[in-house]
């Protein structure tokens, strides 16, 4: 009986277990589903911060010095002599490797990811289909046109990088896929972000700043689209049909590397759409964003520095329409966030990787001495802002930055990228590099009023588009003394050009509106031909002198004076140590840092009119030395001319500027997807 | 937890027939919860353990706190299975055994996995006709088939799900404040048609002893099949992911081992043993699922490395083939004429295609644009014919499976002394040298007249030494020849790591793995002691190699997952420790 009763309880044990299929159906509370995670909008939001940091952290905005954009025009270029880093910038393709951009591509596409699957889950939404049907902006809404615009804004970074892509695949198992035409994700991103924006909330509004993707900012970027879809670019010839109906006019053709420098020709499309959105981001749907013309502050009087200053402040600019934020310091975790905009970008510091003072900047981006000395007006108040031939040492000093092409930082490189300089914020972080805290600009207003005038141009309304770049060059001199007049045709598309060096200088921008313009091939072989004369004037007369009366010259007189102490606005140029303006050192012992020595300052003479011999017996005399500066650019002229995009050698080249697609997505389509230009596939 | 079930039921249906059946069942479930604190700056009188007990006193100005749970998702299986074993005249052994196991690994229509297994023995030297051989001490025939299944991977991975976020870089900021966010899962793509992977094994064996077992052994045959391979593969990154889990193809292995043990001698005061076995296998990749290409690449030189993926796997072929281009020399000076500093290439001569790699020349010298070769350079064969190298020239350049593996082993006793020798061979195979290959690359940080490793002594130069200055020879083309007469290497300045032939090599070998001498004391002398036995040994490990390898050491070790590749990266030898020489002396005591 006994044995009955045990066979009877495990028979009943297993059947139990048997009975029990939903056993397998395991589930986590620390796994959720999509209804969890889209519980309200607060909780939601914690998918567009995943969207929002893997831009920042995944490749996806900032792979390789910003996809090389700020070194490759004809008045940027790469701190070190040619190498990797900058291979993309000189278009030297023979140099590149298959998988250089793994990181960026791929990472692009996880926010892709992000983005397509957030948007699909609330589309799904009751209470966002109630809005939507209501014709209702809310925080579903919000985050919705969010969703779209991130993802829109990455698939438009893609294109310009890596040229025609495949499009839509994102969350989906494949085992077959193409290559989409460029022009056509244009169309399909423009449609998209015209039916989100209406429902978006403006800078300002339902508590939306320069750091979430806004209205203005799709307004902007439906714009930006346009523009870039009107432009000239460089177009594959290897690919019978990719461009569909699509019809071009062609500019220069490459024969060895099947590919074409073209527009297309129902260009003026475009631009209307570009005219009317950038319009409505200035105008209807700018919230709060306007051009900062105002200067508040007590003794200086520089709005077009006072942008760039709230970014140094880690504040958001009225003038920024997009930027990423960027923590200071590393995490509560411990862990480094990725901060590299000022290590990159910023004034140059010789300083190490942490406590230092500063600790290292990079500073990848240089100013020709071209653009320097005979770019801008000698009372534009913006040469100082954007460059400075001085940086630190990196334990409390100024010094002069050397053109040795060997070293970088502050010890090579010449004329640096002035507009992030730690010296410039209140209290810098020092104790590690690579997370000073300040965001990655993405699109700020002064750069739609020039994308304006581009359309404009393009469009023939030259007034105006004159009138937006003289609103640029109020802005920067303070005075309607300096506006332009009377320009129109081919005059009118070179000054927008013009202005926007000038304004843009070191922000990514430049190269972009040379390639639209179709005019990036000349405009290398243009500068490269200059430096050349440069160098030679450098050699045979000991300087050379530009058309508005500076001398770059071969030597110049340095000496360290007392300090520290910051240079603001400073108009007279026979004053050493503040003229040129916006340089000088922070006071370091403030961050707790020892600093060595009394004389942290740079006196130099002799910048930008050579001395006579008087003069130079005379600052001897005070104490000031002879220090190398022209000679050393001259002594390395064919480095510098390789650098100014040099893979570029006649005005007819077809411009080469794109990323290869990495190796897994070619090696997996079964050879319908290759990389073209001449770009590697193995 | 697990929990089993077993029902067993012996029985006999007359003499001859013994039945034993049984029936079970199982469940098992794991899982597990974490909770991590974290906090920094603790005040200077603080040890780690007041720190610990009092983990909110930190700093709050300077430091930083965190808290992280989770709790990981269940892994679950649900098994049923039934044996029956069948014994027939004590002679015949008959086993059959049925398994059914679900898994919440995988999605609810591909949850249960059916593993059936038989086996069937014969113990020949129990039939009546071999029963009384007095040679013979054991033989017997054993036959086997059985499938098992395996669903080896993590739980989430067949459906897509939502994870709090712990990496604070993984975060965005708003106002300088860090914004939670929510992340996938798994960093896989989720894909809803795993299923279990099954191991199918196929065995013939003999065991057998022979002359009260002075020679003893087994011979196996065997064929073994994994289908359904469950494996992490890369997927195109424009799916928003760059691996999934996937079933991926099908491998075999088929194969012979030869198993024996001899007693040459066996006197009172002298016993010599020895041991032999060998092992003939051929691994084969059946079939691989369509989208799995086969490629895979170490990227030792990270991305300078020329291919991207320089192992493939092949259907039909075995697993670790090694692709590149086949080595052909290098250009002599011959090959160019000279002018005006540039080399430029005779008509006829086959260049690289420019773009294919990229090799650093600056500061060395002039070629014309467009061209790639150079006095010294490697060259490589144009496999396809069509005038130069090219990605089209990319062929399979290296099989690392050997012929054959074995081992042997001696082993004598002499009185109280005792001495055994090990020895282990691989012969047939090749190994990737990505060392010797890595000394030709030369990244844009290092120069040209930068020091390199004494294998380049005879490689093709540039420069010369002449009164302690080094001088470059490449502006006079007839001293370049004549100083590079005797150069048997290419140059090793290549931006790009190429993967040729150059680097592929013979991997055999012969090693003497062991030799130990070893006393034992007497026992008359250790019991007073209270010690049954006292041994005093000296060990040898990895006493000698007798090997035409020019690495370090035949036997690679290197990771065999490099770059953290899914699939094996078999014999690779890169930046791999030296297998040390080992001398241990050593006590075996017991009491």
């Amino acid at each position: 009986m006994k044995k009955l009763f045990k066979l009877f309880f495990v028979s009943a044990c297993c059947c139990s277990l048997a009975a029990c299929e939903d056993y397998l159906d395991t589930s986590s509370p620390s796994n959720m589903d999509d209804g969890f995670v889209t519980s309200s909008p607060s909780e939601a939001l914690k998918i567009m911060s995943k969207a929002y940091a893997t831009y920042r952290q995944g490749g996806a905005m900032f792979s390789l010095y910003d996809w090389n954009d700020p070194l490759r025009s004809d008045v940027e270029y790469y701190c070190e002599g040619p190498g990797p880093n900058n291979k993309y910038a000189r278009m030297a393709i023979s140099e590149t490797n298959v998988n250089d951009l793994q990181d960026g591509f791929n990472g692009s596409y996880s926010v892709i990811s992000y983005t397509a699957k957030f948007a699909s889950v609330l589309a799904a939404k009751a209470e966002y289909q109630a809005d939507l049907a209501a014709g209702r902006t809310s925080a579903w809404t919000q985050l919705y046109g969010e969703a779209v615009a991130l993802r829109a804004l990455t698939y438009f970074n893609a294109t310009l990088h890596f040229g025609d892509i495949p499009y839509g695949y994102e969350n989906t198992a494949i085992t077959e896929y193409q290559l989409s035409s460029r022009f056509a994700i244009y169309d399909k991103l423009i449609e998209e972000l015209k039916a989100v924006e209406p429902y978006m909330y403006r800078l300002g509004e339902g508590g939306i700043t320069g750091e979430r993707i806004s209205r203005t900012f799709v307004n902007a970027l439906i714009g930006k689209i346009a523009l870039h879809a009107a432009g000239y670019q460089t177009i594959r010839t290897d690919m019978e049909g990719l461009y569909g109906d699509v019809q071009f006019e062609t500019k220069a053709t490459d024969a060895t590397n099947k590919c074409a420098y073209v527009r297309r020709t129902d260009y003026k499309n475009y631009l209307t759409i570009a005219e009317t959105y950038f319009g409505k981001a200035m105008g209807e749907a700018a919230g709060s964003a306007k051009l900062l013309t105002v200067d508040e502050r007590a003794g200086i009087n520089n709005p077009f520095q006072r942008h760039f200053q709230y970014s140094l402040d880690l504040q958001v600019s009225p003038e920024t329409i997009f930027e990423i934020g960027c923590p200071q310091g590393p995490g509560p975790d411990g862990m480094a966030a990725n901060g590299e905009y000022l290590y990159a970008f910023g004034r140059a510091s010789s300083g190490g990787g942490s406590n230092g003072a500063p600790t290292k900047v990079f500073a990848a981006t240089r100013m020709t001495p071209a653009f320097y000395f005979g770019g801008y007006a000698n009372d534009d108040p913006r040469r100082d802002v954007s460059g400075v031939v001085t940086g630190a040492d990196g334990k409390g000093h100024e010094k002069l930055i050397p053109f040795t092409t060997t070293k970088n930082k502050a010890d090579g490189g010449g004329v640096c990228l002035n507009k992030w300089s730690y010296c410039y914020m209140e209290m810098p972080y020092t104790a590690k590099q690579r997370c000073a805290g300040v965001n990655y600009p993405v699109m700020r207003m002064g750069e739609i009023y020039l994308m304006l005038a581009e359309a404009k141009a393009g469009l023939g309304k030259d007034g105006e588009a004159l009138s937006l770049v003289n609103e640029i060059r109020r802005r920067a001199f303070g005075d309607q003394n300096h506006d332009l007049k009377g320009l129109t045709g081919e005059a009118m598309k070179k000054a927008v050009l013009d202005e926007a060096r000038l304004e843009l200088f070191g922000e990514s921008r430049i190269t972009w509106f040379l390639i639209r313009g179709g005019v990036i091939s000349e405009a290398a072989v243009k500068a490269q031909a200059e430096i050349r004369t440069i160098c030679n004037n450098l050699r045979t007369k000991g300087y050379h002198e530009f058309a508005n009366g500076n001398r770059f010259p071969a030597y110049v007189w340095t000496k360290q004076v007392t300090g520290p102490f910051m240079g603001y606005d400073c108009k007279d140029a026979s004053d050493p140590v503040n003229y040129p303006a916006w340089r000088g050192i922070y006071d370091y012992t403030k961050t707790g840092y020892k600093v060595d020595g009394k004389n942290h300052n740079t006196a130099i003479k002799g910048l930008f009119k050579t001395l006579t011999d008087a003069e130079i017996a005379a600052a001897e005399a005070d104490g000031y030395k002879k220090t190398d500066y022209g000679i050393v650019y001259a002594n390395n002229e064919a480095t510098y001319v390789a650098n100014q995009m040099g893979g570029i050698e006649n005005a007819t080249d077809v411009p080469r500027y794109f990323f290869p697609i990495p190796f897994e997505t070619l090696s997996q389509s079964k050879g319908a997807v290759t990389n073209g230009y001449g770009l590697p596939q193995e | 937890m697990r929990w089993s079930n077993t029902l067993n039921y012996n029985f006999e249906l007359g003499k001859n027939h013994r039945f034993s059946i049984l029936a079970g069942q199982e469940v098992t479930d794991s899982g597990g919860t974490s909770l991590r604190v974290t906090a920094s700056y603790f005040p200077s009188n603080f040890t780690k353990d007041n720190a610990f007990a009092m983990i909110n006193q930190y700093d709050p100005e300077k430091g930083k706190s965190q808290a992280i749970s989770s709790e990981s998702l269940p892994e679950r299986i649900l098994s049923f299975f039934g044996r029956v074993n069948y014994t027939l005249l004590d002679r015949y052994l008959f086993t059959f055994t049925m398994r059914a196991d679900g898994s919440s690994k995988f999605a609810p229509s591909h949850r249960w996995g059916y593993f059936p297994a038989a086996a069937f023995a014969w113990r020949l030297s129990e039939e009546p006709f071999l029963k009384n051989a007095e040679w013979l001490d054991q033989l017997k025939l054993r036959l086997s088939y059985g499938q098992v299944g395996n669903d080896g991977i993590n739980s989430s991975l067949w459906s897509q799900t939502w994870s709090a976020e712990s990496d604070s870089r993984q975060e965005y900021i708003i106002g300088n404040a860090y914004l939670p966010s929510y992340k996938y899962s798994a960093s896989q793509m989720a894909n809803p048609d795993l299923k279990w992977e099954t191991t199918i094994t196929r065995n013939i064996g003999i065991d057998f002893g022979f002359w009260n077992n002075r020679l003893s052994g087994t011979i196996d045959a065997y064929w073994n099949t994994t289908k359904d391979l469950l494996m992490q593969t890369a997927i195109p990154g424009i799916t928003g992911f760059t691996t999934t889990y996937a079933n991926v193809g099908q491998t075999s292995n088929k194969g012979i081992e030869i198993s024996l043990q001899g007693v040459l001698v066996d006197k009172k005061d002298l016993k010599i043993t020895a041991g032999f076995n060998i092992n003939f296998n051929r691994g084969n990749v059946d079939e691989l699922a369509d989208n799995v290409t086969g490629l895979y690449g170490t990227q030792w030189a990270s991305s300078g490395t020329y291919p991207t993926s320089d192992y493939i796997l092949k259907v039909d072929e075995p697993v670790g083939l090694v692709r590149g281009w086949v080595y052909d020399g290098f250009y002599t000076v011959d090959d160019f004429t000279y002018a005006d500093g540039v080399y430029t290439l005779k008509p006829g001569v086959k260049d690289i295609k420019e773009g294919q790699i990229y090799a650093q020349l600056n500061g060395i010298g002039g070629r014309p644009e467009g061209q790639t070769a150079f006095p010294g350079m490697a060259r490589y064969k144009d496999v396809d014919g069509d005038g130069s190298i090219g990605d089209e020239d990319l062929t399979v350049i290296g099989d690392m499976t050997p012929t054959h593996t074995g081992g042997f082993n001696l082993n004598i006793t002499w009185k109280n002394f005792d001495l055994g020798a090990y020895f282990n061979w691989s012969y047939g195979n090749q190994v990737y040298n990505a060392n010797k290959l890595g000394t030709l690359y030369n990244y844009k940080e290092s120069g040209v007249y930068e020091n390199k490793l004494a294998i380049l002594n005879n490689a093709f130069k540039p420069f010369a030494v002449e009164n302690g200055q080094m001088v470059s020879l490449l502006d006079d083309p007839a001293k370049l020849a004549a100083a590079n007469a005797g150069a048997t290497m290419p140059f090793g300045y290549n931006e790009t790591a190429v993967v040729s032939s150059y680097g592929i090599e013979d991997g055999s070998y012969l090693r003497l793995n062991t030799l130990t001498l070893g006393y034992t004391l007497p026992k008359r002398l250790t019991k007073k002691i209270g010690i049954q036995n006292l041994r005093i040994y000296g060990s040898i490990y990895n006493v000698f190699t007798i090997t035409g390898y020019s690495g370090l050491d035949p036997e690679v070790n290197t990771n065999t997952a490099q770059n953290k590749q899914a699939y094996p990266t078999v014999g690779l030898d890169w930046g791999a420790y030296p297998r040390p020489r080992s001398f241990v002396v050593g006590v075996n005591l017991n009491f």
